[in-house]
């Protein structure tokens, strides 16, 4: 058996991610990201040599604080955020709040960061999320963080591009703006998306794909030239690959 | 008016019970030297409001009952997990909170910094944000009628504290880039600012970080490891052992106080910290601020 034919959950969603980034991109990651951050430089080792990465905490960071970065952010130049949250609902809104009520809650989550902007002001969204559950997805958010569409009065750019989960895609419908299955991870059947999700993912329409698992190019690229690059930013997360490569 | 060169305890004179108290950094790069002290003075109920997202820093105000309420966008331990203090405190309903976005909270003090009283930002509207905060409105954009905006009110903290790197002998300091710290002592009225190394002026010039003039400071302490256990870039990394120990005890009330008469009001922890206002200069041993002032310049102390 190969080295690469066993991979860990959150280094397929990585390559996932990285995939869905084009050459030539503006792409930004947050606060508290280190799989987008890991997806960002994968791809810019491979298939997007061009792009230009921005990773909130990386050394040589050119903005003065957040402040400079979410103005530069704002007047449109980033095409690509990655976000996610606690829980996702049918549309792709967000909670990054509280589980329960916001006044009693039985968890107290981080808070939004920068989401309540960022899903308005960047062109393509990412929304990920590292374990796909039922609770995770459920039919409706205990508080709403943020919101994958805006009324014509307000102004938007930011468009939900898919959710990018474990076990596969889901992406908003051009009819209904409703989240589907689009993509099953490989070996995952679509029941089982369907099982672990709190909403409807009309699989009965049949057309999804079936994502290749990750190569073993993306796999020792990630676990050797990217893993190096995350250690200044994410020494914790990057010390999973310390005896790899 | 010139800058202050005191020592961490003078520093506490411009924080009083109930000011609004503004602080940045996270994991790296937090004022924890003068949070400390700040929880040694026993002053509390202060409003703190945080410049970027926050991690510890945050987390200790609260735990240590200094917070009475906190403005914030995110508060996390980073790779360290949930902030134990603030996610106990407010499932109790024992913390008041103003929540912003990342983006939203910079433009407040933005807005803070230029002395207007409100702002447009972006986004927010249809979120919960405008539900949890009646203070932020939805106007009419008065250039352009078909579209709706959200306004916040402007922020103007009292006080910030942040550390720095270095400070020059004139005050001038060189700041981390990170964590918004031109902006904060922009928009606050004193700002007390801890340094790792007090150098020369020509030393502060060559420095790659953003430099903070004179005009904006009211106060350096020289407080070397002032940022620890949170990291200093260039000086130090952060210690995870030690912040594996402060999220153990930040599981429940009792291990925290614990935490805090062991690492913060002990003696063993109160005895490291100098006496007396010190200004030292890099290689050139202990000095006071005097004495440096009688070779650099003018400074003003206490």
């Amino acid at each position: 058996m190969s080295l690469y034919s066993s991979y860990s959950e959150e280094e397929w969603l990585i390559c996932l991610l990285s995939r869905q980034l084009k050459d030539h991109e503006v792409v930004a990651v947050g606060n508290n990201s280190p799989i987008p951050a890991a997806a960002s430089l994968l791809a810019r080792a491979l298939h997007a040599r061009q792009t230009e990465v921005y990773i909130l905490g990386q050394p040589d960071w050119p903005f003065e604080g957040t402040k400079e970065f979410f103005d530069w952010m704002q007047r449109g130049t980033v095409d690509v955020f990655f976000l996610s949250g606690a829980q996702i609902d049918r549309s792709g809104n967000i909670n990054l709040h509280v589980i329960g009520n916001y006044e009693a809650p039985k968890v107290r989550l981080p808070g939004g960061a920068g989401s309540a902007v960022v899903y308005f002001m960047c062109k393509r969204i990412l929304l990920f999320k590292t374990d796909h559950t039922r609770k995770g997805f459920p039919e409706k958010l205990d508080f709403v963080t943020s919101v994958a569409r805006s009324s014509q009065d307000v102004f938007r750019r930011g468009q939900l591009e898919g959710v990018f989960t474990p076990l596969g895609i889901l992406k908003p419908q051009d009819e209904d703006h409703l989240l589907r299955l689009t993509a099953v991870a490989p070996g995952v059947t679509a029941s089982e998306v369907q099982a672990q999700t709190g909403f409807d993912l009309g699989i009965e329409r049949g057309d999804y794909l079936e994502l290749q698992p990750p190569t073993s190019l993306e796999l020792n690229t990630l676990r050797s030239a990217v893993a190096k690059e995350l250690q200044s930013i994410y020494p914790e997360f990057a010390k999973q690959w310390n005896h790899s490569a | 008016m010139g800058v202050a060169f005191v020592s961490l305890q003078e520093a506490m004179q411009w924080i009083h019970d109930g000011v609004t108290l503004a602080i940045s950094g996270h994991m790296d790069m937090s004022p924890m030297a003068l949070i400390h002290e700040l929880i040694r003075t026993n002053i509390q109920n202060l409003s703190i409001v945080c410049a970027g997202a926050a991690a510890i820093n945050a987390d200790l105000l609260i735990g240590s009952d200094v917070a009475q309420s906190i403005e914030f966008s995110q508060i996390t331990l980073g790779e360290y997990g949930f902030a134990l203090n603030f996610r106990r405190r407010f499932e109790q309903g024992n913390l008041s909170v103003r929540e912003h976005a990342c983006p939203s909270l910079a433009a407040a003090l933005q807005a803070g910094a230029a002395g207007i009283p409100f702002i447009p930002v972006r986004g927010l509207l249809g979120t919960g944000y405008m539900d949890i905060r009646s203070d932020f409105r939805v106007i009419v954009n008065p250039f352009d009628m078909e579209e709706s905006i959200a306004v916040v009110p402007a922020i103007r903290p009292d006080v910030a504290i942040f550390h720095a790197f270095q400070a020059d002998t004139h005050g001038n300091v060189a700041a981390y880039p990170g964590h918004n710290n031109r902006l904060l002592a922009q928009a606050s009225r004193h700002v007390i600012v801890s340094v790792e190394e007090i150098v020369t002026p020509e030393e502060l010039s060559r420095h790659p970080g953003t430099i903070i003039p004179s005009v904006y400071i009211t106060a350096v302490v020289h407080a070397p490891q002032g940022a620890y256990p949170t990291g200093c870039p260039g000086y130090y990394g952060i210690d995870s052992d030690h912040i594996r120990t402060y999220v153990e005890a930040s599981r429940s009330e009792p291990t925290f106080r614990e935490y805090i008469d062991r690492f913060i009001r002990s003696d063993a922890a109160c005895g490291t910290r100098p006496k007396v206002s010190i200004c030292q200069l890099r290689a050139s041993g202990h000095r006071t601020g005097n004495e440096v002032a009688e070779e650099f310049g003018p400074i003003e102390s206490g």
